[in-house]
This record gives structure tokens, C-alpha cells and sequence, in this order.
């Protein structure tokens, strides 16, 4: 069943010009690239002027995988009637796992996973690297916040002061 | 893409964290506790705390309560007025979006005055322990948040007429607990005041705690009548209640929803502080070093003060009745703390 859907290729080009030849079932994960289809069915080339191609690459390559872990749930349902729970549990545990080794990159591609997760809107590795960027932040002090991302404090004396003022244990280290 | 000031001098290939779009930087922040995007994320960069201090949205719930005990375990020694200013940041940030509010010890009158001239969209309040709190200022909050869908108050005001002036002025209101914890914390005589003012003015009450409450089975009775679609209700520690098999009777048949009925004595404080069993769970894994807490007096079995119901001790003409309808879930309520329970009547601790 799953097979049966003639398989449409789209290509997708990154800013630096690369292109990517995907199924349109795996562009389809990519909201943003689902609503163009729709409005154009016959579009076969799209540029994404905000993604760079190894950040897409990286995109293309959650999709595919999300794509085939959905595909094979739905093939292993139609064969035995209806899914085993421990079977269905066991890919899901697959998948996280498989997520979690994904998520292994700094905290560069990181900002940018999130920036083209949000731009093609692909909810799942959106949510996924914004827990990621979460639980990089949790139980942090502002300072080690900082680190951990590379950012610059640009905040005035004053208003560090001020902060420090209104929240004077803010400063403490937690945990 | 991303609006931003400059972030020159970070990386060579990515984008720079501060420079992160207000959407995504919300998404984030989401994913953080009210008091981890005041205290820590919202005190990074620029950027950062201008959609920490900007987005109402991170402060429509200020829940103390759960964010001291997750953040701090056990509460022995803890200074709570470490967050009092904490809380003040965020009713101003809440910008009238205020939904959830709820904290321990410190709020006062001035606090919860504050609070009405910032939002009247208030769904939740909660105040534990907040000793320093007046009758009145509970009441004008109540009158002054007519969207107040649950209330929690433990330890607070004694006040005749309070409960049906709240009814009167929050018709929506679907849970109401009002506990004095300790029978002893009480007035000194039985009053249905307080049960009478809920059963005039509450009728859509789902969820009523009236634990350590003076009532008597007149205001039992008025409240079964008055709130007919209640699905849980706790009595507990109100010993003027006599709870006998025709008082059951007519809170099934009053009360056709009615889940769970707790009554009898609660051993231990800790299971109203701390909601039963969900609330520990909870817990940082600190807190079991507290192993008391879960034990239960090797005595208790054999104390004859407990009216905690049993089932053998219901006749067998009642018993089928109830089984036939499936419905009355009598809970028992065992969370116990060995000081407490090793002397029947004991003070306050």
C-alpha cells in the first residue's frame, strides 16, 4: 500500500546552490514545502534561500528517517491486522534513541537545525532540538548559559545591577 | 531573516544564539520553569531578557508552590521569602494575563491588592499557609477575579460569611478547598456557616475539600443539596460529621457523579500539603531521605478514635446496595508521619 503511491520526486536546493532529490512523500514532512505543493501541484523544483546544504542535508536525512520508521508501523500493522504493542513500543524507543544520537552536534548546527526547523516548519525536529536547546539551558547560571552558547554579554552594568538587585540569588549556583 | 543586533565575532559558520528570532526564543523559553527563564535565561543577553521581560506569555501561571518543591526538595530551612520578590517580577510581567496563581507562606493583603490591579483573568489561586492573609483581602480578590474557575486556601482566615461571598462572586467555580488542616485550628464550636455559605451559592462545584471544617451533618446535608454535581468531595477531619450509613446514602443519592468521599482522620499533616500521592511523585529525590514521612504508627490499626470507615463494619444491606451501583469509592487516607500519630490529639504541631 504504502509502495503503491507513484513515487514524485521534488528536488530541493539549498542557499549555496546544492541540490537534493527527494521523494515527495519525505518533502511532505516539511510543512512549509506540503503547503506549496498543495497550492502547486506540478512544482518539482524548490529553493530554500534560508537553508544551507548541510543543514539541509540533515533535515532531509530526519524526514527520510521519520518517513520510514511511519512506513514501516503502518506495513507491520496491514501485515498482522493490527499492531503488537511491544513491537510498536520497541520502534518508538528505536526512533527516540535514534533522535537522541542526532541531537549529538554543537551547539552551532544546533541554532541552525532550529532556524530551519522553524522555517520549513517540521514540527517534530522542531520540538526536538528546541528540548535540546531547553535542557542545555536547565539548572544553568546566566553565566554558564553563556558559555554553553557561545553568546556575548551585552547587557550594561546597569542593568546586570538591576538584575542583581531584583533577584539576588540569582547569581547563587543552583544545584 | 531574524531581526537582530549585530553578533559579530561569534562563529564562522552558524548563527549567533542572542540573534535568534522572538518566536523560536519563546518556543525555547516554553520548554523552562517560570523561575528559570527569571532567574537565569532572561538574564543572558539583551535579546534574551527583552523576551523574558516582554512575553506575558512565560507569566501566566506563577506557581510557587511546585517550583520550590521541585527546585529545592525538602522545604525544612528553606527561606521561602527568597521568592517573594521573584513573584512580584512576575504578576508585573503577566501584564494582565495572569491564569494561575500560587504560593506558599508570604502572600499578604498588599500582595493579593496588587494582583487584582494587574488581571482579572485569574483561573487558579491557590494560597497555602499564608497566615498573614485577611478574610477581606480574600474576599476581594474573589469578587474582583469573577473568572475563578478553582480556589485553594489551607490554613487560611476563618470567616462566617467568606464562603458565600466567593460563591456569590466566582460562578464558575468547580473546586473549592478551604482546610484547616487541624481540628484543633478551628473554631471552638461547630459551625455550618462556612458549609451553608457554599451550598447556597456553589452549584457547580465538582471538586470540594473541606478538610478539618466545624461542620455537622445539617451542613453536610445542605452542601449534598446545594452542589449536586460534585465528583469528589473530602470531609476529612471534621469530627462533628457523624458519617453514619444514612448520611452515605444521601450523598449517593444527592450526588449521582460522586467518585471519591474522603472522611475520618487524616494521619499526619502531610497528605493535605502536599495533595496525597501526586505530589510526591513529584518530589526531588532528595525528599525521601524523609523516610518517616511514608511511615504509618504500627498502632494505628488498633486506635478505636479512628471513624475512618471500614468496609466490614458496613451492614451487609448497604454493602450490596453500594456494590450495585459500583460507583462510591471510599479513599482511605494513609499518608502518616509517626509524631503525629503516636498521641491521639495532640497540639498543633
Amino acid at each position: 500500500m504504502a509502495r503503491s503511491s507513484t513515487e514524485n520526486m521534488i528536488t530541493l536546493m539549498s542557499s549555496d546552490g546544492e541540490e537534493f532529490m527527494v521523494t515527495e512523500k519525505v518533502a511532505r514532512e516539511c510543512t512549509t514545502i506540503r503547503n506549496m505543493l498543495e497550492d502547486d501541484c506540478v512544482i518539482t523544483n524548490i529553493p530554500l534561500p534560508n537553508v544551507t546544504s548541510d543543514i539541509l542535508s540533515m533535515v532531509i536525512e530526519y524526514c527520510m528517517e521519520h518517513v520510514a520508521a511511519a512506513e514501516k508501523a503502518a506495513a507491520e500493522t496491514a501485515e498482522k491486522g493490527s499492531s503488537s504493542a511491544p513491537a510498536a513500543a520497541k520502534a518508538n524507543k528505536d526512533l527516540e534513541e535514534w533522535d537522541k544520537a542526532f541531537m549529538n552536534v554543537d551547539v552551532y548546527t544546533l541554532c541552525d537545525l532550529i532556524l530551519a526547523a522553524n522555517y520549513l516548519n517540521v514540527s517534530g525536529l522542531l520540538d526536538l532540538t528546541i528540548q535540546t536547546a531547553a535542557n542545555l539551558i536547565k539548572g544553568k547560571s546566566p553565566e554558564q548559559i553563556r558559555k554553553t552558547f557561545h553568546i556575548q554579554n551585552d547587557l550594561s552594568l546597569e542593568e546586570e545591577e538591576k538584575i542583581r538587585s531584583q533577584t539576588p540569588w540569582a547569581f547563587e549556583k543552583s544545584e | 531573516m531574524e531581526g537582530g543586533e549585530g553578533g559579530e565575532g561569534s562563529s564562522t559558520c552558524g548563527r549567533n544564539w542572542a540573534d535568534l528570532s522572538r518566536d523560536v526564543l519563546i518556543l525555547i523559553f516554553l520548554k523552562l520553569r517560570m523561575m528559570q527563564v527569571l532567574t537565569a535565561a532572561g538574564s543572558v543577553c539583551r535579546s534574551w531578557r527583552k523576551v523574558a521581560k516582554e512575553e506575558p506569555v512565560f507569566w501566566r501561571r506563577i506557581n510557587m508552590i511546585d517550583h520550590r518543591y521541585s527546585c529545592f526538595g525538602n522545604c525544612d530551612g528553606f527561606d521561602t521569602s527568597k521568592l517573594i520578590d521573584p513573584v512580584w517580577i512576575a504578576i508585573d510581567r503577566s501584564g494582565g494575563q495572569l491564569e494561575e496563581f500560587a504560593v506558599e507562606d508570604f502572600a499578604d493583603d498588599e500582595m493579593l491588592r496588587y494582583l487584582c490591579d494587574r488581571t482579572s483573568v485569574l483561573k487558579k489561586l491557590v494560597l497555602k499557609s499564608c497566615t498573614q492573609l485577611s478574610a477581606e483581602a480574600i474576599a476581594h480578590t474573589a469578587k474582583r477575579q469573577p473568572l475563578l474557575e478553582e480556589i485553594e486556601i489551607t490554613f487560611g482566615p476563618f470567616s462566617k460569611r467568606l464562603t458565600e461571598i466567593v460563591g456569590t462572586a466566582c460562578p464558575r467555580l468547580k473546586s473549592f478547598k478551604f482546610n484547616h488542616t487541624c481540628y484543633n485550628m478551628s473554631p471552638s464550636n461547630p459551625v455550618n456557616d462556612e458549609a451553608l455559605g457554599i451550598a447556597k451559592t456553589m452549584h457547580q462545584l465538582r471538586h470540594l475539600e473541606l478538610i478539618g471544617n466545624r461542620l455537622t451533618n445539617e451542613g453536610l446535608t445542605a452542601i449534598l443539596d446545594g452542589c449536586p454535581h460534585l465528583e469528589t468531595l473530602d470531609v476529612s477531619e471534621c469530627f462533628d460529621v457523624n458519617m453514619d450509613d444514612d448520611m452515605l446514602l444521601l450523598a449517593r443519592c444527592r450526588c449521582a457523579r460522586l467518585q471519591s468521599m474522603s472522611y475520618g482522620r487524616v494521619i499526619g499533616d502531610y497528605g493535605l500539603f502536599y495533595d496525597g500521592d501526586e505530589y510526591i511523585n513529584e518530589f526531588d529525590p532528595a525528599y525521601n531521605n524523609y523516610d518517616h514521612i511514608n511511615e504509618v504508627d504500627p498502632d494505628y490499626d488498633n486506635d478505636d478514635h479512628i471513624n475512618e470507615l471500614d468496609p466490614q463494619s458496613i451492614n451487609q444491606g448497604f454493602l450490596d446496595f453500594v456494590s450495585g451501583l459500583k460507583n462510591l469509592f471510599i479513599k482511605r487516607v494513609f499518608t502518616a508521619k509517626r509524631w503525629c500519630t503516636s498521641q491521639e490529639s495532640k497540639g498543633p504541631p
